[in-house]
């Protein structure tokens, strides 16, 4: 546009409004509305799923013994992994200034905070007896027990409780500026009483910003750490087994690339249509996208050197159980699931190395839904196969999912849905005060 | 200049008046603060006084008004006249009620209160007492043991000699059996004061131990789960 | 079969294999695909006949969170009087005697505060010795059994036991005169009181008959003696005298009468000791795979004819008297390797004349059982290995006895037929018609247990008592008498069997003491009451036992079998359920469920049939085929058998019951619909394939073992080379981690797996001890059955012959336990004393416990499988153990419960627990006594001394868990010469 025209003004306006409009004055629209009862739909699944586990217990899952873990677990270092890129984009990336991650950070808390709590689920209704969950918690109490401080469990249970903490304050926190401005823009009595509650009273003071900047440093700083811990945390609930496959010192890096990976493919997931159908192509821009699908292939290199290692080292290392596991792997009763995870995880990536590709967002999308739903097979085949084929062939045995296994899965991924466009409809989808400051800066910037 | 970028920017007409004064911030976050507090704290509570059918010290109604306070206190019975078992199996045992008709065939027959029992030995119908201490059945808890490791009834009953109706002294939870087991040698007594009601220790600290040892009490097990999970 | 061959030439002699599909196995793309797609077929929720405790569940989900509010108040009620040392929590013992398939076992039955709860063996009983098997194990559960009958049924209508009274006071007087058209069925009679009872009947109806029908019949057996002695005689043997033991298809470890005593003694000779080690030496001919044939040092699979071709051959060899002219030609239709096995087997009985023994089983013809006994008489052995003596009880040829009473039925002979606890509508052979034929029966009055498929069928049906709740008294194999007294008041409104008789026999008021008591009058010794009281307390009657039978054979021509064999037709060979015999036991959910010693099916009976078969006719395990025999077919899933004769096949009795009560109906298929009276046991038919296909609950997993030994064996010879030769080079690995300070004791348990006979006992005796729920047919085939102790079974060698071996796994009681490690809320820990102990109310069922067990031995209760609600099954359960509820991971404990009991009295007593003083379940039911448990940290215990033993190893120690589970090797002692065949 012409230099006269380029007044900070019209630089605002242009991030503000289309932003706000998204909350304020679009109509839902059919396809948001279709969209969102689906996802009621499976919600609801996953509902009645967890009363009747509740009822009946956990044998309405296909687990048994050997494998006594199954879908749920799963699911849930599915949920979580996808969880960490959120993190990742708006904190890691804060610390570091990369302010082309403004327009992203948003949504990918939002999906971080989603994602987190729905995996929250899984490690509670896996339990046998879910209503004695809290026993993991260190609390004085009648029986003058403390938890077993030796079981990995046990800290991932702090590792995720934390984490769910610290990601939904960070979240939240980054949203006042936000929530006042569309407080102070929304038109009915009914919105300006909510925006106004969630705005917790922000006025724009310099006192708030200089707070803000400083609780936002802070809790970046902590919420980087608390990302690899909580997916070393994950890592170590296989590590620790004895089970070949498990029992590697490895896993705790290969868990935080897997995360990211499944993350960032996430990301593009809900950015690619978010954009395209709130027309938000100005802040969300190609170059973005483009950073992301860099993103995504760099991680989904280390994920996939992480496969490699895996095996060479199963027969470097000798061990009989850890050789016929890998064996096993490769072409056992599971083998199929091996397979399509390379197909997902290593093949379809490679595409990526080319800029048309990554141009196009039809390609980027579906790669990244690949990669999606690889990284979930990656997660159950490293479940099954190490478990189905133990060390006494006496008690070997196979897994066979119910219909509630998948209902949990689905019904899980309708929850997140849920959430994430109830998001779009209530919450700026995008940061609109860090992209107005980094145009503020564009502009103060001599030529 | 950075000011600009804080002004909320003017969209179509003036800007909207606040709705909320600035100290209706501060109400908000004293409500939430308040609310989760008390919620957790009203959970606690009701935790906390319905563990138990019936509280420490509270009598407990039973179909006869029995009183220990008279029949140890005042008469002096052996604990074991009644609860002959105590030494030689798990439950102490709530004596038939031909113990009961041992006396009361001659005492006190034309009392109302021991009605129910000359019913009950005319019928045969059982009586149904109410239990004071109940544990979980996932406790196998062992009376004889206790007594041949020269642990007191008093240690777990309180002074019964003093109860006219009888009534748990006891919070009986696992911390509270733990006390013990982990420091036995705080409450052993002389095999000969194990039935008696009011044994004072000269000097537990020394005495203990020394019991511990001549009772080949075995500490190291003593706080075993196996020793009353099973 | 060729690519079978091809595959095992890959393998290694020493590889151990599990089932055949492994060796079967398709290629491996194939082979991916078969295991997966199941995977799609099998997506369906569990919504199985257990939904209703899907309430019970939910009361749980909510007693979980309510526990915060503390349980209900309890009441106490004291006795009015308390019975003379009855203490409220000790257990009481009473000996006892049961009939359980067609043995007799004495038991000491513990009751708790009068209710039974478990059945230990009798010490001073001959056929038990302290043990017992599976099926007297789950007798405790038979007779807490709610679909037991309750009252009895006239017409499917309840009524009275006056009105039955008048009833059988009509029949008296009906048959006062001389009592034609009157019949009473039972089956064998083996009880002196019955039997006195019956000669009774006889005297007072003399026109009535007694018949009696055993579908596990030894008719066989009978007429073989009956060919050499003249009159039908009964067998004791005595394998603790038996160097050198030729079984002819005699399954005497599992199911001949006495295989408990049997076990025992075979066990004692099979013991590696003295210098040299010796062992005793057993050949097994038989069709299919036994347990006997499993624990055989030479297991020869022949087919029907061939045994009988080996065994004359064989008496020609150790010289028997020629039986049959020409002698020459006997040896004609042996092929070199069998004239090879012949001449060495021969001269192993030549060298141990006087110390061998040969015995026929039940399905083998008469003439194989005669050439049985002439063999050992021609070694010297009857007297010293065998014997033989007359049964004071009547016996009948079953099937003769069964086929007179149909015919006459038939004709409308017989007026008024009282069945006695017999269930012949479902047993009877197929060709006698016996359902229709009683029909014509004006007056038909069933006496059992159950309402079962003859009591639908009959006027009167009559509850009988259980065994538990009355008087008898019963003659077990080799003769000797003991009594049967109750130990629980009758549950229901039910009569003894003798009471019943009683009343047919005209007296109205009948007791049942009275009737045995009086038996025994004048005999036996037990005229003084204390005698009485001495043999009520003991169990056994002294000296019961007939005395042995003078010898005098005068060597007669055999009889021509005329045997079933038509060219390109198979053998057909019936034989009894393992677990629930010939039916019987059909409602048992205990036995039921126990995965069964050959073929590891729970749930369920098949067609049993040979490798060569299934490759031949493209079988795999659960494919159902066409089974026609004499004009008669029926549909059977198959399984395979490794080590099954060539053209055979097998049919297990017992299944496809139509009325058997809430557990046992319509499973599997019932077998006696082939089933003829002219050949009982062994027939001839053709199969073919429906391409349908039903998933067996199997508790075996199909895989060779590639890694790691788990099971270790060898043979004597090796043994007396190198004894350690088992023990690995490299001890076990060393650990980071201070050693755990120990407690007073250090408990530990010993496994001799040479001693092991793979029986299951030990696994029942475990689910009676310690209140294993039983989660059902689809439960187990998801892989989630309960059983704290299982028996793994692998198989050695050529799928055609293969060795067997079993190893009972129960909680190895790591000194490292993976499991601990991972719990997090402590559920799972070690205590003082060396024991990994599982606090059930800690559990959260978190399972990382079981994913990390290496022996997976931890069992999880997916579902609420402890039926909480029927009072019947709460009477049963032993108070001294916790009932798990739904979510918490449960195993084996050493039963802490004996544990500490034995404790507190030592403790009490301020004494050590003695050597010998805790015994656990498993241990004590075992017959072949393989189970030592004991304190590890004196080494002066039996089981230190088990574990000095060279043959001692750990199981998967080179995980450095540090079991105290510890196995000793097995060891076979194969014939010198035929050393290449094992």
């Amino acid at each position: 546009m012409s230099a006269p025209a380029r007044t900070l003004a019209v630089e605002l306006e242009a991030v503000t409004d289309p932003v706000t409009a998204i909350v304020l004055e679009r109509a839902s629209g059919r396809r948001w509305m279709l969209a969102f009862v689906a996802s009621v739909v499976l919600t609801a699944l996953l509902g009645s799923g967890i009363w009747v586990l509740l009822v009946r217990g956990v044998g309405i899952w296909g687990i048994e013994i050997p494998v006594a873990w199954g879908f749920a677990i799963a699911d849930y270092v599915w949920w979580i992994g996808i969880g960490m890129a959120g993190t990742f984009i708006s904190a890691a990336l804060y610390l570091t200034r990369q302010s082309w991650r403004n327009s992203l950070n948003r949504y990918a808390e939002a999906m971080t905070v989603f994602a987190v709590s729905v995996s929250g689920l899984f490690p509670i209704l896996h339990l046998g007896r879910p209503w004695f969950f809290y026993w993991l918690a260190p609390y004085p109490n009648r029986m003058a027990l403390w938890p077993q401080w030796r079981s990995s469990l046990l800290w991932d249970f702090f590792a995720i409780t934390a984490y769910l903490l610290v990601s939904i304050v960070y979240f939240y926190v980054g949203l006042l500026p936000d929530l006042a401005t569309v407080r102070d823009r929304a038109r009915s009595r009914g919105r300006q009483v909510f925006y106004g509650l969630l705005a917790l009273g922000w006025r724009g003071e310099a006192r708030h910003w200089q707070r803000f900047e400083t609780l936002s440093m802070v809790l970046a700083a902590l919420a980087v750490p608390l990302v690899f811990s909580v997916h070393s945390m994950v890592a170590l609930d296989f590590s620790e087994g004895l089970l070949p496959g498990w029992h590697t010192t490895l896993f705790p890096p290969f868990f935080v690339a897997g995360a990211l990976f499944s993350g960032f493919a996430v990301v593009l997931v809900l950015g690619i249509p978010l954009r395209r159908y709130y027309g938000l192509t100005d802040l969300i821009t190609e170059a973005h996208l483009d950073k992301l699908a860099r993103l995504l292939l760099a991680v989904g290199l280390i994920v996939d050197y992480s496969y490699l290692s895996e095996v060479f080292f199963a027969f470097y290392g000798g061990d009989r159980y850890e050789i016929a596991m890998t064996l096993n792997r490769l072409g056992g009763a599971y083998a199929w699931l091996f397979w399509s995870t390379i197909a997902c995880n290593v093949v379809s990536i490679q595409l990526l190395w080319f800029p048309r590709v990554r141009a196009n967002h039809a390609a980027l999308f579906t790669i990244s839904l690949t990669v999606v739903v690889g990284m979930w097979f990656e997660r159950f085949m490293l479940i099954v196969t190490s478990l189905y084929r133990g060390f006494l062939p006496s008690s070997w045995g196979m897994f066979y999912p119910t219909l509630w296994d998948l209902g949990f899965l689905f019904g899980s991924i309708g929850l997140f849905c849920l959430l994430f466009l109830a998001f779009v409809r209530l919450l700026p989808a995008v940061s609109m005060f860090e992209l107005r400051k980094s145009a503020a800066q564009a502009l103060e910037r001599p030529r | 200049m950075r000011f600009a970028v804080f002004r909320p920017p003017s969209t179509a007409g003036a800007p909207v008046a606040q709705i909320f004064s600035p100290r209706f911030g501060t109400v908000v976050k004293l409500t939430l603060v308040v609310g989760v507090g008390l919620t957790t704290g009203i959970v606690l509570a009701w935790r906390a006084f319905t563990w138990n059918p019936h509280s420490i010290g509270e009598p407990v109604e039973q179909p006869v008004p029995f009183s220990h306070k008279h029949h140890v206190g005042d008469v002096g019975l052996d604990c074991r006249y009644c609860h002959a078992s105590v030494e030689s199996d798990a439950v102490a045992g709530i004596p038939p009620v031909s113990t009961c008709m041992t006396c009361h065939s001659q005492l006190f027959t034309d009392q109302s209160v021991l009605a129910p029992i000359l019913k009950s030995w005319r019928t045969g119908r059982a009586l149904h007492w109410q239990r004071v201490y109940a544990l979980p059945d996932f406790v196998y808890f062992n009376h004889s043991i206790h007594i041949a490791k020269g642990i007191g009834c008093v240690s777990c009953h309180g002074r019964v000699d003093h109860m006219p109706l009888t009534a748990r002294q006891a919070a009986l939870s696992m911390r509270w059996c733990l006390d013990c087991h982990r420091h036995p040698e705080r409450f052993v007594r002389p095999q000969s004061e194990v039935f008696s009601m009011d044994w004072r220790p000269a000097d537990q600290r020394t005495l203990g131990p020394l019991l511990i040892k001549s009772y080949h009490i075995d500490k190291r097990r003593l706080t075993d789960c196996s020793v009353c999970h099973r | 079969m060729e690519f079978l061959r091809a595959k095992l030439a890959g393998k290694q002699g020493t590889q151990f294999w599990r089932a055949l599909e492994e060796l079967l196995e398709q290629p491996q793309a194939l082979q991916c695909l078969r295991e997966a797609v199941p995977q799609a077929a099998r997506l369906d929720p569990v919504l199985d006949r257990r939904s209703f405790l899907g309430l019970l569940g939910a009361s749980l989900a909510f007693g979980g969170l309510a526990a915060c509010s503390g349980p209900p108040p309890e009441q106490i009620v004291p006795w009015i009087r308390r019975p003379e040392g009855l203490s409220p929590s000790q257990p009481r013992f009473y000996a006892t005697t049961l009939r359980v398939g067609d043995d007799v076992i004495g038991v000491l039955a513990a009751t708790h505060e009068g209710r039974p709860t478990k059945l230990d063996g009798n010490p001073a009983h001959p056929a038990s010795l302290g043990s017992t098997d599976a099926m007297t194990q789950a007798a405790i559960l038979e007779l807490w059994d709610p679909d037991r009958s309750q009252a009895p049924l006239r017409h499917d209508a309840i009524a009275s036991w006056d009105e039955f009274l008048g009833q059988a006071a009509a029949t008296a007087r009906q048959f006062a005169q001389d009592g034609r058209g009157l019949r009473v069925l039972s089956g064998r009679i083996d009880s002196p009181t019955l039997a006195a009872q019956r000669q009774e009947f006889l005297q007072r109806y003399p026109g009535a008959r007694w018949h009696q029908y055993e579908p596990v019949d030894d008719d066989a057996a009978q007429q073989g003696t009956a060919f050499v002695f003249g009159k039908p005689l009964c067998t004791r043997h005595r394998f603790d005298q038996a160097q050198v033991i030729v079984s002819l298809e005699a399954d005497f470890l599992a199911t001949m009468p006495g295989h408990v005593r049997a076990a025992r003694d075979f066990a004692v000779k099979r013991s590696p000791t003295g210098v040299p080690p010796t062992m005793n030496r057993l050949y097994v001919m038989e069709q299919t795979l036994s347990l006997t044939g499993a624990n055989a040092d030479h297991r020869w699979p022949m087919r029907a004819a061939q045994i009988a071709a080996f065994v004359e051959a064989l008496a020609a060899q150790i010289g028997v008297p020629s039986t049959r002219p020409p002698a020459a030609d006997i040896a004609g239709g042996l092929d070199s390797a069998q004239l090879r096995r012949l001449k060495a087997l021969a001269q192993d009985l030549q060298d141990h004349r006087g110390t061998s023994l040969v015995l026929a089983g039940a399905a083998q013809p008469p003439t194989v059982h005669a050439l049985a006994i002439l063999m050992n008489e021609a070694l010297t052995n009857v007297g010293r290995t065998v014997e033989y003596f007359e049964s004071p009880e009547p016996r009948e040829s079953s099937t003769d006895s069964l086929r007179t009473l149909a015919e006459s039925m038939g004709s409308g002979m017989v007026d008024t037929l009282w069945i006695l606890d017999a269930n012949p509508v479902y047993t009877a052979p197929v060709d006698l018609l016996f359902e229709e034929r009683l029909a014509k029966v004006r007056n038909t009055v069933h006496v059992g247990l159950f309402r079962d498929e003859t009591a639908a069928r009959c006027t009167w049906h009559l509850p009988r008592a259980h065994s538990l709740e009355s008087w008898s008294d019963l003659r077990t194999y080799d003769g000797s008498v003991s009594l049967v007294q109750p130990v629980i008041a009758p549950l229901y409104d039910v009569r003894s069997l003798h009471e019943i008789v009683a009343f047919l026999l005209g007296s109205s008021r009948a007791d049942g003491r009275e009737i045995v008591r009086s038996t025994w009058r004048g005999q036996g010794g037990l005229d003084e009451e204390a005698a009485w009281q001495g043999a009520l307390r003991e169990g056994v009657i002294r000296n019961s036992a007939p005395a042995a039978f003078e010898i005098h054979t005068e060597p007669r021509a055999l009889p021509t079998e005329q045997r079933p064999g038509a060219q390109g037709s198979l053998d057909l060979l019936f034989q009894p359920d393992p677990t629930v015999w010939d039916g019987r036991y059909a409602n048992n959910g205990w036995l039921q469920e126990l995965p069964k010693p050959v073929t590891q099916l729970t749930w369920t009976n098949a067609a049993w049939v040979g490798p060569a078969l299934a490759a031949r006719f493209q079988l795999h395990d659960g494919d159902i085929i066409t089974v026609r025999s004499q004009g008669r077919s029926l549909e059977a899933p198959i399984w395979i058998v490794p080590g099954q004769a060539a053209d055979t096949l097998v049919l297990p009795l017992g299944y496809g019951r139509r009325a058997a009560g809430h557990v046992g109906e319509r499973l599997g298929f019932d077998a006696y619909g082939l089933r003829t009276s002219a050949s009982p046991w062994q027939a001839v038919c053709s199969i073919a394939a429906t391409g349908r296909h039903v998933e067996l609950a199997t508790t075996q997993a199909h895989h060779v073992i590639q890694t790691g030994e788990p099971l270790r064996a060898g043979t004597l010879l090796q043994f007396r080379q190198n004894p350690a030769f088992m023990q690995a080079a490299e001890g076990a690995p060393a650990s980071l981690y201070p050693e755990r300070a120990g407690g007073e004791y250090r408990w530990g348990m010993s496994i001799d797996l040479n001693s092991c006979i793979g029986c299951s006992a030990c696994t029942l005796a475990c689910q009676a001890e310690n209140n294993i729920p039983v989660v059902g047919a689809r439960e187990v085939q998801r892989g989630r059955e309960l059983h704290w102790i299982r028996v793994d079974r692998y198989f050695r060698g050529s799928p055609e012959m293969p060795t067997v071996h079993h190893q009972p796994v129960p909680c190895m009681h790591c000194g490292h336990a993976p499991c601990e490690l991972v719990c997090p809320v402590g559920a799972t820990v070690h205590d003082s004393e060396g024991l990994n102990v599982q606090v059930y109310n800690r559990c959260i069922g978190t399972r990382f416990c079981s994913n990390n067990c290496p022996y997976k031995v931890r069992r999880f209760n997916f579902l609420q499988y402890a039926d909480t609600s029927s009072p019947t099954a709460k009477a049963q359960r032993n108070p001294d153990v916790s009932v798990r509820s739904r979510g918490v991971m449960e195993k084996c404990t050493y039963c802490i419960q004996r544990i500490e009991e034995a404790h507190i009295v030592a403790d009490r007593q301020m004494r050590r627990i003695a050597d010998g003083e805790v015994v656990t379940a498993c241990q004590a039911v075992c017959p072949a006594k393989a189970i030592t448990f004991g304190d590890t940290a004196d080494p002066a215990t039996a089981v230190s001394r088990q574990k000095a033993s060279p043959r001692n190893y750990r199981m998967l120690e080179e995980l450095n868990t540090r079991p105290q589970t510890s196995y000793l090797g097995s060891l076979r002692n194969p014939h010198p010469a035929l050393q290449d065949e094992t």
